[in-house]
């Protein structure tokens, strides 16, 4: 048992003066006060702020390696094939990628590495947390596996530009639905030999699995709509740059969303719409956003720059701190286990020299279930 | 809601114009007469203008490929493989295309979005409604009403030059037959599967896409400029007894009477273009005098933005400085492409009980100095 | 007589103490600046509890020459890649005049910035330095037609031309092409019958001290290569993004180069940014070095990073000093316009930045951007632009 005292404790959507203690990797106890015991290792956290384990629902760290230069470290995309539903992310994961690193020392303690977007059907993505050097270890479980989808002009610039299918829009949607068929068929055949790729559709199809959609324009945003009722399978809206433009029907589609890379120029005509105040027009109209760094693309100790800049919309800091914390966690369904810090879930937190909205302030300590991980220099 | 439009000559598409008045009900054409007493909560002053359904352009790759968005956002042909008949143009339509509000302008309300001539087997079209919205959902009013398919240059360009089939005439054909034989060997296998209690696992996008068309749920929209492309098409539509149009019909007038003869409806234009290709050597405006003369079913299309919409009014209007009948012309802008689309129970003229898809001319569309005035979209235009 | 009043802001005219007073702007300058100006018939921007600034300057950017809000490929002209010497080339023929970035630019409080051709090409074109004020035609933006020759080292001439003119495929090719280049300029100077050679008048404008080479390298030994090529033929120089310039800053103390660190906040895609830290600034710092200036190379990183830059530096170990003035003054005397822009002073041109917090808080709001004594953004009247 650790004892955590003295320090400025964000609970329940407020930061105050609290004591907390950790557990076999869980939180067990937060209190105004608690008194040490002789069984207790008492750490002291006085004029120290704890925040609770920053989670960034959409990243490729560990597949997309920093510091390698531009094609050791890069297995993002499987592109021998626009549909590579049976490849895992997992298995390209670099535990010690300089990213995952910087990620721990900033604050983020769990992670989801996703495959890219080169492919209409990337592949499957992984939670893990931020620590460790053998990945199967910092895996973290969810109830539903994690299908990446990609929709737009990156599939139609990657394959186009090399004279292949699909070379236009209308050939993404295309060959997802002739995908999803195949894999319809594949589940009713009694006798059938498995195969990796149709198992992993089939389990979108069985709702054992839910699509992470890269989507940039609002017209690829409804032709996913279109395609999921088809189908009948559950989703997310990654990037969704366009999805401010109408946020009345932004709401009225009821699937999460996950806003970003926000802090970026040199947009393009799929990206034109790209605005920080998009944030603040979705989270007015009601939805509960979480916002990616798409790391590599901002660095994730770099992440902080966004929940700045979205500090300039004058939004409740409360919300923003939500958007990287227990907002993407629910979005992977793990907001019973990461996210808070509450009694009973892992002990992921971080302790800085003061509130994170504040420049100066540095993060001294990031734990991973109860344990030191690292922390900025 | 009641709008009550007043002071105006209605052209009603179905009878001779005349001064009157119309009374809208919720969108929905409720009644027409030369004065009409009954409560409205809002009046429109045509101030002696024409009243016009809006113009339908049955034939239209607009949102396909925004004007100035350059390849970024060019959906018009997917151009991998030559029978893609699994994609649909509502997929790439995009509003921000700016055509969308200058075609409006030019009282051209309704477009079918097709894909377009690169493939022997292209995609399946939408109808979209002009709509001030920036979602595409509230542009449709049909989904998937018909299959395009190509032939003459432009397939063996695209697959020609490359090395690929088709090279020639003989191999779109072909390519075509191949799809529809599919489609039939397909439809046997279901109905064998059927017959033996099993359950079916063999489920194709495209075969599925065949079946429509074999199964006449809605027609080939075959691209043909050429008479011998023409009389394929012609020739493929006998063989698997299938619904057709025939899109462009650039020498309609060499076959006229073997278009008669099979009852196929045609989509003529665009015709205010440059011969840019060989196909196009025969392009005449006549072909629109004749097709009035010969009292077929045909609409005038734009092909936008190869020929923009925002004019196809003018194109008419060419066609009537060349011989046709004026009042077949407007018909060919309104019911008659509504007929070819299968809309014509809801659009394309006025008449109670159709919706109130319609616009004021301040003068008559044909004349390039006109304007739309007001529209059941944006209402009075500045 | 146009006249614009500053009352009682928090003035931080970077070359002198903070204090809270006015500013006086008559005709596009800075006529006053001191507490309890009065005038009669100036427009009065009520700057209570605000911060007032010099308009901030980009010394590094891209804008315009590299087309955003548009299709990438048609409207990005950064680089003339045909072949490895392109001095001929100017920034000024490739901007957009109506690009998104000079709003961008201008949102973020920037009044003054500097566009460089790209770094694909050894000796890439020269750059233009422009005032941001929206009611000048583009040509009267120009605040300096030649501010410098980009030249470049490193991965990117060597990844573009091993591939596309196949005429450098190590760091040696590059070094090399440079050095003839210099060579060649040398040799068409003392010909006695010569035809006029526009590649070569740009060169010898090098040679003669009247452009500064403003050479893009990120590691120590790219940087030493080019100091010793400058050495050789004797040019000014500045160095653009410095990445390693931390591990050589004791080398670099003793020269006579101008620096401008960034942009510090992508990713470490290349293997020559591995060593990028946000300490860079102030070991310099420390090591004696306070000229340099931060740049974003927008739309590398979007340009109201700028500031963010320097916050993070300053959490980092940079003074607020040198970080204020890393992003005002420093970037002015980087690109010789300091007589005219750079810091509040009387006769000095009116860009003026008003922020609700200090501007090194990265949570600020630009309130008001001055552009030549007009107000060319209020955030109250055009709402937030991020």
């Amino acid at each position: 048992m650790k004892l955590f005292k003295n320090g400025y404790v964000w609970h329940n959507s407020e930061i105050r003066k609290a004591d907390f203690t950790v557990e076999d990797g869980k939180f067990v106890k937060i209190e105004a006060e608690i008194v040490p015991s002789q069984l207790c290792e008492t750490i002291d956290f006085s004029g120290k702020y704890v925040y609770p384990g920053m989670v960034d629902a959409h990243t490729h760290v560990g597949i997309f390696e920093e510091c390698t230069g531009w094609t050791a470290g890069d297995d993002v995309n499987e592109t021998s094939s626009p549909a590579t539903p049976g490849m895992r992310a997992i298995d390209a994961i670099n535990p010690l990628d300089p990213g995952i690193e910087s990620a721990r020392n900033s604050g983020f303690t769990t992670v989801c590495v996703l495959p890219g977007s080169a492919n209409v059907i990337g592949g499957e993505g992984v939670v893990i947390k931020t620590a460790g050097t053998v990945v199967d270890k910092m895996v973290v479980h969810t109830e539903k596996k994690i299908i990446k989808l990609a929709f737009g002009w990156n599939p139609v610039w990657f394959w186009g530009s090399q004279d292949k299918s699909p070379k236009t829009r209308l050939a993404v949607s295309a060959l997802l639905r002739e995908k999803l068929t195949a894999a319809k068929n594949y589940m009713k055949k009694e006798e059938k030999e498995y195969d990796y790729d149709m198992e992993n559709l089939s389990a979108l199809l069985k709702k054992e699995a839910i699509a992470r959609i890269h989507v940039a324009n609002l017209e690829d945003i409804e032709t996913i709509g279109r395609v999921a009722k088809e189908f009948d399978f559950d989703y997310v809206l990654d990037h969704a740059t366009a999805l401010h433009t109408n946020p009345e029907f932004a709401k009225s589609l009821e699937v999460p969303v996950i806003l970003g890379p926000l802090n970026v120029a040199g947009k393009s005509f799929q990206t034109y719409d790209l605005t920080f105040n998009s944030v603040k027009i979705l989270h007015d109209a009601g939805l509960k956003l979480s916002v990616m760094t798409d790391a590599p693309v901002i660095p994730l100790n770099l992440a902080k720059i966004q929940m700045w800049l979205i500090d300039r919309l004058r939004m409740d800091r409360a919300d923003i701190i939500d958007m990287f914390t227990i907002n993407p966690a629910a979005v992977l369904g793990l907001d019973k286990k990461i996210g808070s810090i509450e009694e009973g879930k892992d002990a992921d937190f971080f302790v800085s020299t003061g509130d994170i909205f504040d420049y100066t302030t540095k993060i001294e300590h990031t734990y991973i279930e109860g344990i030191r991980v690292g922390g900025e220099e | 809601m009641k709008t009550l439009i007043t002071n105006v000559a209605v052209y009603t598409m179905t009878s001779d114009p005349f001064r009157g008045e119309v009374l809208l009900e919720d969108g929905i054409i409720k009644k027409i007469a030369y004065r009409i007493k009954e409560d409205f909560d809002e009046m429109i002053d045509g101030n002696g203008g024409m009243l016009m359904p809006g113009f339908i352009d049955a034939h239209s790759h607009i949102g396909l490929n925004p004007d100035g968005y350059g390849y970024e956002y060019d959906d018009v042909n997917e151009i991998s493989d030559p029978v893609t008949a699994s994609v649909r143009s509502q997929d790439g339509f995009t509003v921000l295309d700016k055509s969308i509000a200058e075609s409006a302008r030019g009282g051209v309300m309704i477009y079918c979005v097709l894909t377009g001539s690169a493939n022997p087997v292209g995609g399946l079209s939408f109808i979209a409604h002009y709509s001030k919205s920036n979602l595409v959902r509230d542009f449709v009013i049909k989904e998937d009403n018909g299959l395009k398919m190509a032939t003459g240059e432009n397939p063996k360009r695209c697959y020609g030059d490359k090395k690929k089939a088709p090279a020639t005439r003989m191999a779109t054909a072909a390519i075509i037959r191949k799809f529809l034989i599919d489609g039939q060997n397909y439809m046997q296998k279901k109905a064998k599967s059927a017959e033996e209690g099993k359950e079916f696992v063999e489920t194709d996008y495209k075969k599925e896409i065949a079946q429509m068309i074999l199964e006449k749920k809605i027609p080939a929209r075959v691209h043909c400029h050429r008479a011998e492309d023409i009389l394929t098409a012609l020739r493929i539509k006998k063989e698997f007894g299938i619904d057709m149009v025939i899109e462009h019909c650039t020498e309609y007038m060499k076959v006229k009477d073997e278009i008669k003869a099979a009852g196929v409806p045609i989509l003529l234009g665009p015709v205010m273009s440059s011969r840019s290709k060989v196909e196009l050597k025969d392009m005449s405006f006549e072909s629109y005098k004749v097709a009035c003369d010969e009292g077929i079913l045909f609409g005038c299309m734009s092909d936008h933005p190869v020929f923009p919409a925002e004019v196809l009014r003018l194109q008419a209007g060419m066609a009537v400085n060349y011989g046709a009948c004026e009042k077949k012309m407007l018909e060919s802008l309104t019911l008659m492409p509504a007929k070819i689309l299968g809309i014509d129970s809801e659009y394309g003229s006025i008449e109670e009980g159709k919706k109130a898809t319609l616009c004021i001319w301040n003068g008559h569309p044909f004349d390039s100095r006109s304007h739309v005035v007001w529209n059941s979209v944006d209402g009075f235009i500045k | 007589m146009m006249k614009l009043l500053i009352k009682n802001g928090i003035v931080h005219p970077v070359t002198s103490n903070s204090f809270t007073g006015d500013i006086l702007i008559e005709d596009g300058k800075i006529k006053g600046i001191e507490p309890g100006i009065c005038c009669d018939g100036a427009q009065i921007i009520d700057a209570n509890g605000l911060n007032v600034y010099p308009g901030i300057i980009e010394e590094h950017s891209h804008i315009g020459i590299h087309g955003e809000k548009t299709n990438q490929q048609s409207d990005n002209d950064v680089n003339e890649w045909s072949d490895p010497v392109t001095p001929e080339c100017h920034a000024l023929e490739g901007i957009k005049p109506f690009d998104h970035g000079f709003l961008d630019a201008l949102n973020a409080g920037v009044t003054t910035f500097n566009v460089y051709p790209g770094s694909a090409n050894p000796i890439g074109g020269i750059g233009v330095t422009l005032k941001n004020d929206p009611s000048l035609h583009f040509e009267e933006k120009i605040l300096v037609r030649d501010s410098g020759l980009k030249m470049a080292m490193g991965e990117n001439p060597k990844k573009t031309h091993s591939t596309i003119s196949k005429k450098i495929m190590t760091r040696m090719g590059t070094a090399q092409v440079i050095r003839r280049a210099f060579q060649d300029a040398i040799n068409y100077r003392n010909k006695k019958e010569k035809e006029k050679n526009p590649k070569m008048e740009i060169l010898l404008r090098v040679l003669d001290g009247d452009l500064t080479a403003h050479v893009h390298a990120h590691k120590a030994d790219d940087i030493l290569t080019i100091i010793r090529i400058q050495e050789e033929f004797g040019f000014k120089m500045c160095l653009e993004h410095a990445t390693e310039s931390h591990l050589i800053a004791d080398v670099l103390a003793g020269k006579n180069i101008k620096l401008a660190i960034g942009p510090m906040f992508t990713a470490r895609y290349k293997i020559e940014v591995n060593n990028r830290s946000l300490k860079t600034p102030s070991i310099l710092e420390k090591a004696g070095i306070t000229d340099f200036c931060l740049i974003t190379d927008h739309p590398v990183i979007p340009i109201n990073n700028l500031p963010i830059e320097a916050s993070m530096a300053v959490s980092n170990g940079l003074s607020k000093d040198l970080a204020l003035r890393s992003i005002t003054i420093n970037p002015a005397k980087n690109l010789g316009i300091d007589d005219r822009v750079g810091s509040l002073e009387i006769g000095k041109d009116a860009d003026i930045v008003i922020c609700d917090r200090e501007v090194l808080d990265p949570t600020h709001r630009v309130m008001f951007t001055v552009v030549n004594g007009k107000v060319a953004y209020d955030m109250e009247k055009e709402g937030l632009i991020l």
